[in-house]
């Protein structure tokens, strides 16, 4: 499981003024991550080439914990990598910083800005600049959700030159080496007035995540709720059912992450049929009838 | 005074009227000068002047009726048309004075209010009706006056003619009671206001009757009735009222238990059931009155106990009790029986169709991943695919048909429970393939001996090698005796998938038991059956008992059965493919053709055997030695059969409904053949032969009725729309009215401006070539749209409860946006304390600090004005699933011979009774209920228009709900009303709507147009140019619109639209929507989209 290492950690309790949401990991356990294509291939091919990486897919499917996995993996020599691989200790991934976008991110978030201090003022780098700098893997979630002027900040950095204007300090930040800047975009819930622009859009390789296999899924679902083989499997059919009915009044398929919490509920000794009401009928849609549907597919696969 | 000059005779006039007591000549001195001054005419002047004297002399206490006279004087001079009229005026009132002065001051006091909203011929008859009350009594004068004081304000609620009827009755009242007379008119405002113009009819006459049988009830009954009528569906007020009118003719206070009391239940419950209850009510109302009445008063109850769906089975089996013994019913309608009660509780175990539709239609969209439609088995006969013949539950791939109801089981629960399984049968038929069939591939289970048998049977039958319409056809083509192998393989597949859904379905193996348990019961003895019907009907038994159930088996046949048992078993595996039914299929078959299908001889042994015994001493294998297999003979009956019956088709099983796969997978075929003819691969139609042959061969279709010519029977249907798959596209018959190349070369058109006329609208036209507009060229007629049914709305609704949730929802999450703050502004409400924070820092930093530091609520609140414009084409007519054909002749009296046309004119025969197939038009009708649905949601204001025409002069615009038009019934109706009609002369239809959005204020403002191809009319065209041209106009009027201010979007079904939208639209937005099927769901999110 990723740790927070305390040395890397803004602590948001103390910020002044400001509080944004920022994680900051290394990586220093191999994250679980079952591939489901070539995505690590193509993702590692992608950073030796400092090519940005835009990740599509809907929620709860994977792309966090890919990315968290791809951090833990690029940060180790590449002749150590090898699956399972403990034997190394010391050597840490890579620094992954997360950022999450809402509607008020501004380039002084992602930047940075000067504090007071004392009677002083103080610069603080923002966690872009910090990724910048350390070159790690930054990760922007739902970048769409952002102030358009952070674009102003992606361009720059997103194509050859790979720099990092600080306009508050009048400085230009070059990017170190293993720098990575890895967008995420979920296109199902996207307003047409919110779309990514194309002169964004093309500065990024696409990697399209889609909920994982029927049996890859059942196997994810076992490792990470701890549930018996027998249900994760039935979980993992239940989704695949339940997913046709995108479209079909509901809006988006159930997640990976709402099984692994119902495989959680059911290893607490939850009925599988009440844990899969509220992990997945409930969750889904408010909608009575809806519920009504997706319980009778739970009470027909659950005994 | 002829010989004394006018001003004399004004002088002295006045000079009189200053003499009268100094409450008259006060007034007068007030008006006299502007009167005199308006009086164009000096003659009328005067004659104001004689007349006021005149009234004042009429009685000795009329002068308070001339003060009234002339402080109405100017008023009245206000109201109305021409001078002279004001004689007309004083007149009426110079009549009232000759019998009553205070009537007469009442009607002074009063008319200007009536002139306000009447002219002169309408206060003849008001003076009449008001002297109609009088009847010289001190009580009536106060009645009359009492009228003309309140009638005005009464006219406000309906009209004269109407108030005309009202005092008939008030008079026949005041004969009795005049106190009561008074009383009702007093109240009359009050309760008139609550009755609306089309239910005063009725209202009227029920109070009349109440006059003539009871006066006393008068007062009472005028009340209640207003009170009663909102509380009953609009369309049954009339209804209503004359019920109680008849009531009231016939019963003492009845009615007005019924008006009262029994208003209120009606008021209890949905506007639906009206209709319904009423026809209940009168019906039994002929029998027992007092039943009835307490019918009316226990229908809430009983809808709430049994639900809306089931009021008419209490209802049916209330009535023939009442029949037989008035005492009895009265006790069930009270709700006071024990027998009544059982009954309800059954009733509320009923589980209806109609209410879990939506629930297991998603639901088996979830399980099979398809597009399912949940449909009734009622439904199929109405549709032009004919399918099964009873009311069984089956599937055509797209559609799973369910039974109306389910009632066999006492509680909800259990009921639900059996439709679930027989939804879950349906669902896996296609979950587990069974119309994938393919001959030629080799199942998981068995190996593929139908391969070498097929090749046997071609030895022997050279005419055999036909074409086939699918790969279970080349299958049953294998077995001479094709009913027995339909029956065999039903069998087995029905038992493959129960099998497969069991496993795969852990939670319905419950339900599962309890469902196929009673399957058995009721099903024919395998005793009494011929020995080879026996033997299926044994195989059937094990396909649906338990392992540890027995069942009677034949001693001498006991090899045959354990092969049979052996077969089945094998293939209840989770691997089984359709494939390997076939092959079980064709095991079993052979055992069983060998079987004498001869009654049982009396002295037979049956032996009880446990069904899991049986497989352990049988085999799958067939015996390959056998001589026999060479040349297809196993395939036949043996040889000592003479004493055969002639093999009878088994039972269906129940909960599994009918399966006929055949049919489905040839109807796949065509489907697809269809599709392909756009391509170049043309797969070969259908020909008459292959039909004939199809007809001749399946077991699943029973060719007598077909031949009997009986439309109505579900398998004719059934051939019938095969044909119609088959026959090519309607591109070559079925054409546009006004497609190019039609109209627009024919005729040439008048090149002269149009003139004006009421009530239409001329919009200029752009003629791209001249680089010019043609002057008031196009006139628009505006209508409302003709009402519809009120149940298409409704039906729309049900039909789309999921997506109307789902969309109202996503329109919902728009309005609260609007509220949201907004910040890093150069100025606004307050500081936005981060922002200050971080400028004052950085200022000390010095740094140039960002001086955007202010925010504000972002006050823009939602303020949208949108028309939606729907193309009325005739070409909207298409069919959008089914390919349609042209319509044949009217008089189709003779039937013809050949057998395919033989198909043709029982398909549009067909057709003709009864039009099923979906077209564009509908699905626009469709997607304009979700928007209002979702408008509604929003508040936006909306305008709903369709447009069509025939040539320049005449562009159709029809309004289905106007701008500021509440959204109502009627706009319900409305949207029933729409039809395709001509042509598409879309710019000027666009500029007229461009025009009303013009004239409402709203911040956006949104045109939407929705169709289906592109723009043409007779004249839309110019020589050399004809496609062109529309658009060009097309282009131009959109683009007008947008300098408007308004966002204009155009959204096309065509697929084909790719050629053209692009040049008429520019740069404005549009879209060309793939599937038409989409529309529902996609014009919601373009419009919230567009308006975010
Ligand atoms: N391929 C996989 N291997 C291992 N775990 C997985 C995989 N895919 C999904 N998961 C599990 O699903 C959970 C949800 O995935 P994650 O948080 O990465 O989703 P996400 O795509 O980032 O969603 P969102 O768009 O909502 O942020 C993870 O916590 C992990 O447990
Ligand atoms: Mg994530």
């Amino acid at each position: 499981m990723p740790q927070k290492s305390n040395s890397s950690v803004v602590d948001t309790n103390s910020e002044p003024y400001h509080a944004y949401e920022v994680e900051e990991f290394t990586i220093d356990e191999e994250p679980y991550y079952l591939p489901i294509q070539d995505e690590i291939e193509v993702f590692t091919a992608a950073y030796e080439q400092k090519i940005p990486v835009l990740l599509k897919g809907p929620t709860g499917c994977g792309k966090t914990r890919f990315v968290e996995y791809m951090a833990w993996r690029l940060g180790k020599p590449m002749s150590t990598v090898r699956k399972g691989n403990k034997q190394n200790p010391d050597v840490q991934g890579k620094p992954l910083i997360t950022i999450a976008s809402h509607e008020d991110l501004t380039a002084s978030d992602l930047v940075g800005r000067f504090l007071l201090d004392g009677e002083q003022t103080r610069w603080v780098d923002g966690p872009l600049t910090r990724a910048v700098k350390a070159g790690a893997i930054c990760y922007l979630d739902e970048v769409v959700e952002a102030r358009k002027d952070t674009t102003v900040l992606i361009h720059p950095l997103t194509d050859h030159r790979r720099l990092l204007p600080v306009e508050k300090r009048g400085q230009i930040i070059e990017a170190a080496d293993g720098f990575l800047l890895v967008i995420s975009y979920n296109p199902g819930y996207q307003s047409a007035l919110k779309d990514l622009k194309q002169s964004t859009r093309q500065r990024f390789i696409a990697m399209e995540f889609e909920y994982p296999p029927r049996e890859q899924e059942a196997a994810i679902v076992q490792k990470e709720s701890g549930v018996d083989k027998k249900n994760a499997d039935l979980l993992a059919r239940l989704a695949e059912k339940v997913r046709n009915l995108k479209e079909h009044g509901l809006q988006e398929g159930v997640s990976t992450r709402l099984l692994i919490y119902a495989g959680n509920l059911i290893s607490k000794g939850i009925s599988p049929r009440r844990a899969c009401e509220a992990a997945v009928a409930q969750a889904l849609s408010d909608d009575p009838s809806v519920q009504r549907s997706i319980n009778e597919i739970i009470t027909s696969i659950f005994e | 005074m002829p010989y004394t000059s006018q001003e004399e005779q004004i002088e002295a006039l006045s000079q009189e009227i200053q003499a009268l007591p100094v409450s008259v000549s006060q007034i007068f001195s007030q008006v006299n000068g502007e009167a005199q001054k308006r009086f164009i005419d000096v003659e009328n002047y005067l004659l104001w002047l004689q007349d006021a004297l005149e009234i004042s002399r009429s009685s000795f206490r009329a002068w308070e009726a001339t003060a009234e006279y002339f402080r109405a004087t100017i008023e009245i001079l206000n109201n109305i048309d021409k001078q002279e009229e004001f004689a007309l005026w004083a007149e009426g009132g110079k009549r009232l004075c000759s019998t009553s002065a205070p009537i007469a001051a009442s009607y002074f006091k009063s008319s200007e209010a009536f002139l306000n909203e009447h002219n002169m011929n309408d206060l003849k008859q008001w003076i009449n009706a008001g002297e109609s009350l009088y009847h010289g009594t001190w009580k009536s004068g106060a009645l009359a006056t009492k009228f003309f004081e309140t009638s005005p304000s009464l006219l406000l609620e309906f009209t004269i003619e109407r108030l005309l009827q009202y005092v008939a009755i008030l008079d026949s009242v005041a004969g009795n009671s005049s106190e009561m007379a008074e009383e009702c008119l007093l109240l009359a405002r009050e309760s008139f206001s609550l009755v609306e113009k089309e239910s005063t009819e009725g209202y009227l006459k029920l109070l009349s009757s109440t006059v003539n049988n009871n006066w006393k009830y008068t007062k009472d009954t005028q009340r209640s009735a207003a009170l009663a009528l909102p509380r009953i569906a609009r369309h049954e007020r009339a209804r209503y009222m004359d019920l109680a009118a008849k009531m009231a003719d016939e019963r003492g206070k009845r009615y007005l238990i019924f008006l009262n009391e029994g208003s209120k239940s009606f008021g209890e419950v949905t506007y639906d059931v009206h209709t319904k209850m009423l026809d209940m009510f009168e019906n039994l109302y002929s029998i027992s009155p007092e039943a009835a009445v307490e019918f009316v008063h226990s229908c809430p109850e009983i809808i709430r106990r049994v639900g809306i769906s089931n009021i008419d089975k209490w209802y049916e089996s209330g009535l023939p009790m009442l029949q037989q013994n008035e005492a009895a019913g009265l006790g069930f309608f009270r709700l006071e029986s024990a027998r009544g009660e059982s009954l309800i509780d059954q009733i509320s175990a009923t589980v209806n169709l109609e209410d879990i539709a939506p629930i297991l239609q998603m639901y088996a969209r979830g399980l099979t991943g398809g597009d399912m439609q949940l449909r009734s088995v009622t439904e199929l006969k109405e549709r032009t695919l004919g399918w099964a013949r009873e009311e069984k539950a089956s599937t055509d791939g797209s559609n799973i048909f369910l039974p109306d109801e389910i009632s066999s089981f006492p509680t909800k629960n259990e009921n639900f429970s059996w439709f679930k399984v027989l939804c879950s049968h349906q669902t896996g038929h296609l979950e587990f393939m069974s119309f994938n069939f393919d001959f030629e591939k080799e199942g998981n289970v068995f190996g593929i001996k139908r391969v070498v048998t097929e090749a046997a049977k071609l030895e022997t039958d050279e005419d055999s090698v036909a074409l086939v319409l699918s790969e279970f056809e080349r299958f049953f083509d294998l077995f001479p005796q094709r009913k027995l192998s339909s029956d065999i393989y039903q069998a087995l597949e029905d038992a493959r998938i129960d099998h497969l859904t069991r496993q795969s379905y852990a939670g319905l193996r419950d339900p599962y038991r309890l469902v196929q348990g009673a399957a058995t019961m009721g099903r024919p003895s395998p005793q009494n059956l011929p020995l080879r019907e026996a033997l299926v009907e044994l195989l059937i038994r094990m396909t649906l008992l338990e392992r540890d159930a027995t069942i009677p088996v034949p001693r001498n046949l006991r090899s045959v059965v354990n092969n049979m048992a052996a077969t089945l078993d094998k293939l209840m595996d989770l691997n089984a493919l359709p494939e390997d039914t076939a092959e079980a299929c064709l095991i079993i078959y052979k055992l069983l053709i060998k079987v004498p299908n001869t009654p049982p001889p009396t002295d037979m042994d049956w032996d009880e055997t446990q069904i899991g015994e049986l497989s352990e001493d049988g085999t799958s294998e067939i015996q390959e030695a056998d001589s026999a297999s060479v040349g297809g003979q196993d395939m036949v009956p043996g040889s000592g059969t003479e004493d055969d019956v002639e093999y009878k088709p088994a039972e269906d099983v129940d909960y599994r409904g009918d399966f006929k796969p055949e049919l489905v997978q040839t109807l796949a075929n065509l489907r697809k053949g269809q599709q392909q003819t756009d391509e170049m691969t043309k797969s070969p139609p259908l020909t008459e032969e292959m039909i004939k042959q199809l007809l001749e061969k399946s077991a699943e279709i029973d060719l007598s009725s077909v031949v009997d010519g009986n439309i109505d029977d579900p398998s004719g249907l059934f051939i019938s729309s095969l044909m119609s798959e088959s026959i090519e596209g309607p591109d070559a018959e079925f054409k546009d009215e006004s497609g190019p190349g039609g109209i627009g070369k024919e005729e040439v058109e008048s090149e002269e401006e149009l003139a004006e006329q009421p009530q239409t609208s001329l919009y200029s036209e752009w003629d791209f070539v001249a680089l010019d507009y043609k002057p008031n060229w196009c006139r628009i007629h505006e209508s409302v749209i003709a009402e519809g049914s009120i149940d298409f709305y409704q039906e729309t609704v049900d039909k789309y409860a999921g997506l109307i949730n789902e969309v109202r929802r996503q329109f919902e999450m728009m309005v609260p946006e609007t509220y949201r703050k907004e910040k890093r502004l150069p100025d606004g409400e307050e500081f936005d304390l981060d922002a200050a924070i971080e400028y004052v820092v950085e200022k000390r930093a010095g740094a140039a600090p960002d001086e955007k530091i202010y925010w504000r609520r972002n006050k823009t609140q939602r303020d949208v004005a949108v028309i939606f414009l729907l193309d009325m084409s005739a070409s909207t007519a298409e069919a959008i699933d089914e390919k349609e054909l042209k319509a044949l002749n009217d008089d189709d009296d003779d039937v013809p011979e050949d057998p395919k046309q033989y198909l043709y004119w029982l398909k549009s025969r067909r057709e003709k009774a009864n039009r099923s197939y979906r077209r564009i038009i509908d699905l626009e009708k469709e997607s304009t209920v979700l928007l209002i649905r979702a408008l509604e949601t929003i508040g936006d204001t909306y305008g709903i228009y369709g447009f069509s025409g025939y040539g320049r002069d005449n562009v159709e615009f029809y309004t289905v709900k106007d701008l500021e038009e509440p959204f109502s019934d009627k706009v319900q109706r409305r949207i029933d009303g729409i039809n395709p009609l001509h042509a598409t002369r879309m710019g000027p239809a666009i500029r007229h709507a461009a025009e009303k959005l013009d004239s409402v204020e709203a911040k956006t403002k949104v045109l939407f147009l929705i169709s289906d191809g592109r723009p043409q009319d007779r004249g839309y065209s110019r020589e050399g140019a004809e496609k062109e041209y529309a658009v060009q106009d097309t282009h131009m009027a959109l683009l007008e619109t947008k300098s408007k201010g308004i966002i204009p979007f155009l959204l096309t079904v065509d697929r084909a639209g790719h050629d053209y939208m692009k040049e008429m639209c520019g740069d404005l937005p549009y879209e060309v929507l793939a599937d038409i099927n989409l529309l529902p769901k996609r014009l919601p999110q373009l419009y919230s989209r567009l308006t975010l």
